[in-house]
Formats: structure tokens, C-alpha cells, sequence
């Protein structure tokens, strides 16, 4: 009898993770959000993680930031910035995290962004679902402090 | 005699070696080294975090609310610039059919209990939509001030589907392409 209760209890518990876990479907995690260069080649790298418990494909975009008074717009690279990956593309186990290494050549100050996008499913209507989180670079050739330069320069912060 | 303090100095010396190959810890002197590979870029330990739910599944149909949690955990003196996030349609094919864009009001409806924006992807950006897809949200989640003095937490961004999204999306072959959920921190 108490054998019952306990296997009876145990699915419920095991229903409740499995309902837990389906209603948060897609989860991501970029670290660290930002990187800052000083020089007109800029190296550096950025983890992104999966944090749900099936696997997703992550597809890394660079993108240029413009920045405002307002915040971040992103467009497509101009032709004067040149960015290195050492993935565009890969699959991520639950769980799994991954190293994106990059290398950006631009002749002045740029911002470059990167966005990891995955895929965490389709909508009914066959319509792709991603969740995307954005890795920003600033680069200049004043040495640090390059964020908040471009962000003073375009008046987000004062 | 003499060879037994030879014998005796090289177990010594192949002691020593053990000792130092087999070391717990790195010095000091090794974990900069090691972090000084990236030595032009800057980077602090900090983190932004999405996740999505809504409906069940992933059934985005008319109505329904989906929601985009966005965690940070950002460093006070580093950070004075806010979190932001972006919901967006984008296809990467360019020859779409039906109408040239997508109506704000035809796709989120409400955000955050208001009325969504329509913006255009030049200005809200992630290529891929040579298509010219309108109808986007584009705005701060966590404004500067609050990222300034809670670096850590979390935003709830809200989504409400409307009844046309999905009435225009589901027009059988028409429509292919993304729903974008994007977060990013400045």
C-alpha cells in the first residue's frame, strides 16, 4: 500500500518536472554580453549556452550596430569591416555550452554584433520560433573604455 | 659511497619533478598567462539569459501570450546602459508573396499591454529579411537607470498574438520564415 503511494507519488512529481519543463521551451545564454577592443584587429571570444534540455541548432550572424540617443539598431556588415568565426553554425546539446571565437578588422571605430540565434521550434503553421541573444563588440583605438565612448558618443549614457 | 649519493640526488630531483608536474593549482604567474591569449580585448564575467514560453507548445495561435524572459546579471561600475529586447518577422526568402509588409497590428498586437509598433527591419536590424518585413517591436525591457542600480534580474516581456497573425501567415504557401525573439544589453 505504501508502495503504491510512493510510485504514485513519484509520477506526479515526475509529470509535474515534465509539465515544468514544456512550458519553458527555449532557453539561452550568452556570455559575457559585451567585449571591447582597442586595436584595429580585435580578437576575442564569446560562450553561448543552451539551457533547455533538448538539443538546438545556434547560428551565429555578425551584424553592425548603429548606435543612438535611443539604443542599438543593427544592420548587415558595411564592406570596410571584415569578421572571422570560427562557426557560423553548430548544435548544442541541453546543457551544452559553446566557444565562438572572433576576429574583426575594421579600419575605425565600429561596433559589430554578433547574434546566436536558436531554433526552439515551429509554430503550427510551420513558421521557425528562435531565440536570439546578441554579443556586442566596441572597437576603437583609445584603449579601454570603448563601450562607454561610443555609448557617450551617441548620447546613451552621459 | 659516491654512487649511492648520486643514486640518492637523482631520486631527489625526480621527486622535485613529480612534485612540480603533479601540482594542484596553477600559480598565479600560469592563470595570467593563460588569460592574456585575448590580449586587445576586455572582458567581464557577466551574462544576459532568454527564455520563452507560452501556449502550449509551441502552438503561437491567435491570442495566445507567449512570453520572453530576459536575465541579466550585469557589473554596476561596468554597466550603465540598459537591456533591450526584439520581436520580429523575418523570412529569408525575398520572393514572399501577399501583401509587401505585415500591418503591426496584423502580428503582435499587444507587448507589455500596449499597442505594438511597426518599425522597419533597416532600422530594427538582424539581417535576413530581404523580404522588408515590417512589423517588429524594438525597445528597452530593463531601462538604463534600473540596470545601473540592480545589475541583476530579470524582465518579463509579454507578447499577445493577434488574430490576423497567424490568418495571414497561414495562407498555405505563402508565407515562410522566422519569429524572432531577440534580448541584447548595451
Amino acid at each position: 500500500m505504501t508502495l503504491t503511494l510512493k510510485h504514485t507519488l513519484n509520477a506526479l512529481l515526475a509529470l509535474a518536472l515534465l509539465v515544468s519543463l514544456s512550458l519553458n521551451l527555449s532557453a539561452q545564454t550568452i556570455s559575457p554580453p559585451n567585449a571591447e577592443c582597442s586595436s584595429k584587429k580585435c580578437v576575442g571570444s564569446f560562450t553561448v549556452t543552451n539551457d533547455s534540455v533538448v538539443p538546438m541548432t545556434m547560428e551565429v550572424t555578425p551584424v553592425s550596430a548603429s548606435l543612438s540617443s535611443s539604443g542599438a539598431t543593427f544592420k548587415p556588415l558595411p564592406s570596410d569591416v571584415e569578421v572571422r568565426l570560427n562557426t557560423m553554425s553548430t548544435r548544442l546539446s541541453p546543457k551544452e555550452s559553446y566557444v565562438v571565437d572572433y576576429r574583426i578588422k575594421c579600419p575605425k571605430d565600429c561596433v559589430v554584433g554578433f547574434a546566436a540565434s536558436m531554433l526552439a521550434g515551429h509554430t503550427d503553421s510551420g513558421v521557425a520560433v528562435h531565440v536570439v541573444l546578441v554579443h556586442i563588440v566596441y572597437a576603437d583605438q583609445k584603449g579601454k573604455g570603448a563601450r562607454i565612448r561610443a555609448l557617450k558618443s551617441a548620447g546613451y549614457v552621459q | 659511497m659516491n654512487s649511492m649519493k648520486i643514486k640518492s640526488v637523482i631520486l631527489g630531483l625526480v621527486a622535485f619533478a613529480f612534485a612540480f608536474a603533479f601540482a594542484g593549482p596553477a600559480s598565479a604567474a600560469q592563470i595570467a598567462s593563460n588569460v592574456v591569449v585575448i590580449p586587445v580585448t576586455y572582458t567581464i564575467p557577466e551574462s544576459i539569459s532568454s527564455a520563452l514560453s507560452g501556449g502550449t507548445n509551441l502552438d503561437l495561435v491567435a491570442q495566445n501570450t507567449v512570453t520572453l524572459t530576459t536575465t541579466y546579471n550585469l557589473v554596476a561600475a561596468n554597466h550603465t546602459a540598459g537591456v533591450s529586447a526584439a520581436f520580429y518577422f523575418s523570412s529569408a526568402t525575398a520572393a514572399l508573396t501577399g501583401p509587401s509588409n505585415i500591418g503591426a497590428g496584423s502580428v503582435a498586437a499587444f507587448i507589455n499591454g500596449g499597442s505594438a509598433v511597426a518599425c522597419n527591419m533597416s532600422d530594427t536590424g538582424i539581417p535576413g529579411s530581404p523580404g522588408g518585413l515590417d512589423a517588429c517591436f524594438n525597445g528597452n525591457i530593463v531601462p538604463q537607470a534600473t540596470v545601473t542600480s540592480t545589475p541583476s534580474g530579470s524582465k518579463v516581456t509579454t507578447i499577445k498574438l493577434s488574430n490576423g497573425f497567424l490568418g495571414s501567415l497561414t495562407n498555405a504557401g505563402t508565407w515562410t520564415g522566422n519569429l524572432n525573439f531577440v534580448s541584447w544589453a548595451l
